[in-house]
């Protein structure tokens, strides 16, 4: 004899499995996601700048390059082609009786690079947000040969972008550049390193 | 002597029950439970034409009129502009009153319940918890499995709680539209709170940018809970087997983490971003998703009136 309290009873337990259920996978979904973050995490080093103003974290492979000129230099050595994909950190201090815009700042970037790369070409300006800062950015292309490549080696194009951030009296700017044809599908790593970024 | 009960009302049924699945039901919520509500999918394909006039008339203010919005201004501006798209559809579901009995203070009461989730839980998970903004654009494949994951999984659950944890075992929760409703409702609240979020945390944003993502936002939300509401409507009238609702929303997640995954795809290019495609993407994917649950509604409605 099957009465409503046991009908009642037994929808009820299946309910609670179904939440259970629910909860589990959720949970397990979760977890694989801390994995998925935990083995990403694991390809990255961090660095931090000596004063403890900025720390971000780049790919474990690739190999610091000596650069006076920036707090930090990295590039995927182990990838093909002329040019390997670059990522430099350098800092520009600003004179608080003379500020100037992030705009400001990248038209003296542009200036200096017009003089020092061969065929600079400006393709495009935008905006674009790092750890809450808005900033600036400046997609130009130029033409570059590898070090230590043949003299009948082709030069290769190469296609970059600055991002400039002010915080706390200081310029940050950020430059990734690579080969134009795999800018695309490179500049991901670039927006990787970004979002690591912290202003302490 | 067996005795049954409805399923929604608990009420001893005697003589012969109508049932759907392996629910019991006495003949007034048998005829709730099979009401079809056509008019709730019209207003439904009118809300998304709603938010796109909404946005073009936003983004020919931004671009004729060019109004200098700053500081504090510009944040309140960004906050309305986050809260319209939630105005709009309680609007149309308010003008509905006629057809549709639903209590408003429950269909609030679960929108605005899902909007805390989000701003207790939700959103600390994601960003502060797990960070996904320093790891998850690693690499596509990363940012695909990360969202799904992470994104997705939580904010549908969250969703899914709001529903399942409030109305779902209530007498209100009478009809399997009623499961669409308050999914949708909760959608709406989740994403009311992202897109808040979004504009305090960017103190103001691009008017005709940010209109462009606060929609873009609120048809994904709702979409995918309206996905979940229809699994705990069926769950809840037709008894389901214990795998349907984590089905559902692992369906849901996968849906929400696939659908961001395309929409960066197809809107972003290097750090340029063409809020546009998303746009496109996020109506074809709102109107897609309401084609098929409405579809799915009829059908279940029909093969249970047929049953009987």
């Amino acid at each position: 004899m099957v009465d409503t309290a046991s009908v009642r009873r037994a929808t009820a337990l299946k309910g609670w499995l179904d939440e259970l259920l629910v909860v589990v996978f959720v949970v397990v979904a979760l977890l694989l996601g801390w994995a998925v973050k935990g083995w990403v995490e694991g390809q990255m080093v961090s660095f931090t700048s000596e004063d403890g103003s900025i720390s971000l974290r780049y790919p474990a492979r690739w190999l610091g390059q000596v650069d006076k000129n920036a707090l930090l230099t990295v590039s995927d050595v182990r990838q093909q082609g002329a040019f390997k994909p670059t990522f430099s950190l350098s800092t520009r201090e600003m004179n608080p009786d003379f500020p100037l815009t992030q705009n400001d700042l990248l038209v003296t970037l542009s200036v200096a690079k017009a003089e020092a790369l061969t065929a600079y070409r400006v393709l495009s300006g935008g905006r674009a947000t790092v750890d809450g800062q808005t900033a600036s950015t400046m997609t130009y292309a130029y033409v570059a040969e590898a070090a230590g490549a043949p003299q009948n080696a082709m030069p290769a194009v190469v296609q970059a972008v600055d991002c400039v951030v002010t915080y706390e009296g200081e310029a940050y700017v950020f430059t990734f550049a690579t080969l134009a044809e795999h800018f695309e599908r490179d500049e991901a790593i670039f927006r990787s390193i970004l979002g690591s970024v912290d202003f302490d | 002597m067996s005795e049954r009960a409805c399923c929604v009302c608990q009420v001893p049924l005697t003589g012969e029950a109508r049932t759907i699945g392996k629910r019991c039901y006495c003949p007034d919520h048998y005829a709730r439970v099979t009401r079809g509500r056509d008019h709730f999918w019209q207003s439904g394909w009118i809300l998304v034409a709603a938010l796109i006039v909404f946005i073009l008339l936003v983004v020919g203010v931004d671009t004729f009129a060019q109004p200098t919005l700053e500081g504090g201004l510009l944040l309140a501006v960004g906050i309305v502009l986050a809260l319209v798209p939630a105005l709009i559809w309680l609007l149309f579901f308010y003008l509905q009153d006629r057809l549709e009995p639903e209590p408003k203070r429950y269909v609030i009461g679960v929108f605005i319940l899902a909007a805390l989730l989000a701003a207790a839980i939700g959103v600390p998970v994601v960003n502060d918890l797990f960070k996904v903004s320093s790891w998850l654009y690693e690499s596509a494949v990363v940012q695909l499995v990360g969202g799904i994951l992470v994104v997705g999984f939580s904010q549908e659950f969250l969703k899914y709680a709001a529903v399942r944890y409030t109305l779902f075992g209530s007498q209100e929760f009478d009809e399997r539209m009623d499961g669409v409703i308050y999914g949708t409702a909760a959608g709406l609240g989740y994403a009311t709170m992202l897109n808040i979020q979004y504009v305090m945390s960017n103190a103001g944003v691009d008017l005709s940018v940010g209109v462009i993502r606060i929609v873009v936002t609120a048809l994904a939300q709702a979409s995918f809970s309206g996905i979940v509401g229809y699994f705990l409507a069926q769950d809840k009238f037709e008894g389901k087997p214990v795998w349907w609702m984590p089905a559902g929303v692992t369906l849901a997640a996968v849906l929400n983490g696939l659908f961001v995954f395309l929409r960066d795809l197809a809107s972003v290019r290097g750090l340029q971003f063409n809020p546009w495609n998303g746009l496109i993407l996020a109506t074809l994917v709102a109107l897609a998703i309401l084609g098929i649950l409405f579809g799915l509604m009829r059908r279940a409605n029909r093969a249970s009136l047929a049953q009987a």
